[in-house]
């Protein structure tokens, strides 16, 4: 068992891609379940706390340690076994194994499953995936990583190991608990409940035809009447799955624009007119390429009914062209993490500031046409992107030195108020971490808190994890 | 302008097997793709099109499953293409493609300028060009990183000839080598890939050409042949400087600075 002291060598544990810094006092990096059980009753009997981490790719600063120990699970990265079942196929992974990792396992595997939620930040680990249940862009389709997980083997606070299935069901009784199975609790729980050791991660199928379709809108006013047209043409479509369908308003293309200037992964992306006030991104699959097709049509005839311009769209069908979309994506939270950067590099104190709001259809509309009166009257500069076909979208917020970061933590302090005024939830996705829990009180209902209190309370009543 | 582009299919990766005993490569239209030399080619072509107006097609010589390369060089925006394919193209070393390609360009006529890629990544020789431009008996401009003028007479490019570029001017028809620096390729649009799906490409074979002597053409028509093909080693080793380092670390410097390094 190692156990070292946090100085300048191991300075970056204290913080994670939310450029939130944190102060754990030591930190380990164990290599097997044995190990963090011998490490875990070490620090529990030393009376001292443990923030589990991952890769710390984290944007809310959930791995983060504030005090006393950071358990890192990178050196629990060994893929352990790997069997078929039917047509898919189960990865029994540590949880420090990366995403990438096992992308490069699946091409080893059958070229025709994949790991179909499929965040776009190839470092991240399994037990941090699973610990915000993080969802990739075709959240709509395949929901998030822990609809991937057909069990976990997990360390609670009592000092049990024990493994999950997917379809075990909650024991406690609380109404947040009563109808979810353990694994949908554990999910997202930002490594609050235990320490997560091994993963049985489920590879699917993935569909026989995919398009994807990149559509730039000169005015923003036409987005949501399109969104919505999208959206009832493939309601009753059974032939046809829409399972992206993501929205990236001007400052986001800006954003990527600079980011591509110095990008290897996106040098086959082609420049897009500045003059673009937005853009959506959408995928179909079906097992009949045909269905899309026709789909396709009808969505393209509406994009220029709209007065969508033809050339204005990008479309790909292979995986190597899909894939540019996925970088294009990725570089959206890329380019803003670099601003953020920029931002601390000149006040070590701020750090990244965004809110995930599920809306209402009319705040919808307002955000997307910056009808927001929090947002028109704010001098900071902020993007906004997401998932348009759920109404989820991402509001980010890009403070140039200390005074903006002090009023750009009121503004999402406002919107989340907003929101939830209006009908809306906010943090659905990437976690509430310890950059958002500011917000926490002003904008959830009391009950909600409470249950999450009994929750914890339950699996960790000394409040041993992440603290 | 009537601009023809040559565009070529490859493997997709590097796991493609040699024929041992022909020295040609195994093809395998499943897991093949357009030669990404041949992108910068076809926008090359689309936006001198978009510069002078006029029309642009597709040529690949190739088995039947090369069509795949004129759907998506359609797919780009280009108005149409050819398929030149017949048992006996088959095992062309470069004299041969650039016969094979020069006689199809001839049969469909017209054509004031032809752009190829600067390269493949199969073959790799980059010579095509320049092989084609002697068959057809016309000016030919290798590696062109930028077209400065063009109109219906004439054509003054760039070329890139390592430290230096040339800056040419040559009459048209003229064939031209296309450099990854002369302008990204675009992503195809919705209707453009759409469209190209549907489109139908006439096939070009040997009794079509002017030159109808099969010997001239593929294996029997090739000037050259492979004989061997193996893996090249590259070892590195590392120098440890004892004594006289920051000389010795000048003297790269130097090197590097003159771009003799
Ligand atoms: C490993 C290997 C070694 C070889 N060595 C030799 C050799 O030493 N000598 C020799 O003569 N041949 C050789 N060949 C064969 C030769 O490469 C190809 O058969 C011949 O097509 C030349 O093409 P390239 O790929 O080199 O084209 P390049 O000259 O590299 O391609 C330039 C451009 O020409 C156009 N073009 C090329 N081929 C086609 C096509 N089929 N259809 C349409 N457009 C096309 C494209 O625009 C392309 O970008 C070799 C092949 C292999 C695989
Ligand atoms: C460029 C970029 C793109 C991104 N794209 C996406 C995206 O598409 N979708 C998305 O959802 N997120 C995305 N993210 C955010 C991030 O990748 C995810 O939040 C990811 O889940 C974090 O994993 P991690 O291994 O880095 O965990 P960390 O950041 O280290 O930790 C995250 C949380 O997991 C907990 N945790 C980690 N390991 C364990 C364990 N073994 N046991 C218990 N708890 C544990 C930590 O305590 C913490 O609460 C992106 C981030 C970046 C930088």
């Amino acid at each position: 068992m190692e156990i070292f002291q946090i100085s300048d060598k191991y300075i970056d544990y204290n913080k994670d891609e939310s450029k939130f810094v944190g102060n754990s006092s030591t930190i380990s990096f164990p290599t097997s379940c044995d190990e963090v059980v011998e490490i875990f009753n070490y620090i529990k009997n030393s009376g001292e706390k443990i923030t589990a981490q991952g890769s710390r790719t984290g944007l809310v600063g959930a791995g983060v340690g504030l005090v006393s120990h950071t358990m890192s699970f990178e050196k629990m990265n060994k893929i352990l076994d790997t069997t078929s079942v039917g047509e898919e196929y189960i990865v029994k992974v540590q949880s420090g194994v990366t995403l990438g990792q096992l992308r490069e396992h699946i091409k080893n595997i059958n070229e025709n499953v994949d790991f179909l939620p499929n965040p776009t930040e190839e470092t991240a680990t399994f037990g941090g995936l699973f610990s915000h249940n993080a969802k990739g862009m075709n959240s709509l389709k395949y929901g998030g990583v822990a609809n991937h997980i057909n069990s976990v083997k997990i360390l609670f606070s009592n000092g049990d190991v024990k493994t999950i299935s997917c379809d075990e069901k909650c024991s406690i009784a609380s109404s947040l608990a009563e109808q979810t199975t353990m694994i949908e609790l554990l999910a997202g729980s930002e490594g609050q409940l235990g320490l997560i050791l091994e993963l049985d991660v489920i590879l699917r199928k993935t569909p026989s035809n995919r398009w994807g379709v990149m559509f730039f809108f000169n005015r923003v006013e036409k987005v949501v009447e399109f969104k919505n047209y999208v959206n009832n043409l493939l309601e009753d479509n059974n032939n046809v799955d829409l399972s992206v369908f993501e929205y990236y308003d001007k400052k986001t293309l800006d954003i990527v624009g600079e980011w591509k200037k110095t990008s290897s992964k996106l040098k086959s992306i082609p420049d897009y007119r500045s003059e673009f006030q937005s853009a959506i991104y959408l995928e179909i699959e079906s097992e009949l390429e045909e269905e899309i097709e026709v789909a396709l049509m009808e969505i393209l005839d509406k994009f220029e009914a709209e007065g969508g311009a033809e050339s204005d769209t990008w479309a790909g069908v292979l995986p190597s062209e899909l894939e540019k979309f996925q970088h294009f994506r990725h570089a959206v939270q890329e380019g803003g993490n670099s601003a953020i950067q920029n931002a601390k590099n000149i006040d070590s104190s701020i750090f990244k500031l965004s809110m995930d709001f599920k809306l209402q259809d009319s705040m919808l509309e307002d955000i997307i046409n910056r009808n927001v009166e929090i947002l028109k009257k704010s001098s900071v500069e902020y993007f906004v992107f997401g998932h348009i076909g759920e109404n989820h979208l991402q509001l980010n917020l890009l403070p140039n030195n200390v005074d903006e970061f002090q009023h750009a933590k009121n503004i999402l302090a406002d919107m989340c108020e907003y929101n939830i005024k209006n009908g809306g939830t906010n943090f659905v996705e990437n976690g509430v971490g310890k950059t958002r829990i500011n917000c926490l009180n002003n904008v959830v209902n009391k009950e909600f808190i409470d249950n999450i209190k009994k929750v914890k309370e339950f699996f960790d009543k000394e409040s041993i994890f992440n603290c | 302008m009537k601009i023809a582009v040559c565009v070529k299919q490859v493997p997709s990766d590097n796991k493609s097997l040699m024929d041992k005993k022909s020295g040609t490569l195994i093809r395998n239209g499943e897991t093949s793709v357009i030669n990404p030399y041949d992108l910068f080619a076809v926008e090359m072509a689309l936006r001198i099109r978009e510069r002078v107006g006029g029309e642009v097609f597709a040529f690949t010589m190739g088995a039947g499953s090369a069509k795949k390369v004129l759907i998506d060089s359609v797919a780009m925006g280009v108005d149409g293409g050819y398929l030149v394919s017949d048992l006996a193209f088959a095992g062309a070393d470069v004299f041969a493609t650039a016969k094979t390609l020069s006689e199809a360009i001839t049969f469909v006529g017209g054509f004031d300028l032809v752009i190829c890629g600067r390269q493949t990544t199969d073959g790799d020789t980059g010579e095509v060009a320049i092989a084609l431009a002697t068959h057809m008996n016309i000016c030919g401009l290798p590696f062109v990183n930028e077209v400065v003028e063009i109109d219906e007479k004439n054509i003054t490019a760039s070329c890139d000839f390592g430290k230096h570029n040339a800056i040419t001017k040559c009459p048209l028809p003229a064939v031209i080598s296309v450099d990854k620096d002369c302008g990204l390729p675009r992503i195809p649009s919705l209707r453009g890939k759409l469209s190209a799906k549907k489109a139908v490409f006439p096939v070009i074979s040997l009794d079509d050409l002017f030159d109808k002597n099969n010997n001239n053409y593929g294996l029997s028509g090739s000037k050259t042949s492979v004989l061997r093909i193996y893996n090249t080693v590259f070892e590195t080793s590392n120098n440890i400087i004892k004594e006289g380092g920051l000389e010795f670390l000048k003297g790269k410097f130097e090197s590097v600075k003159k771009g003799d390094l």
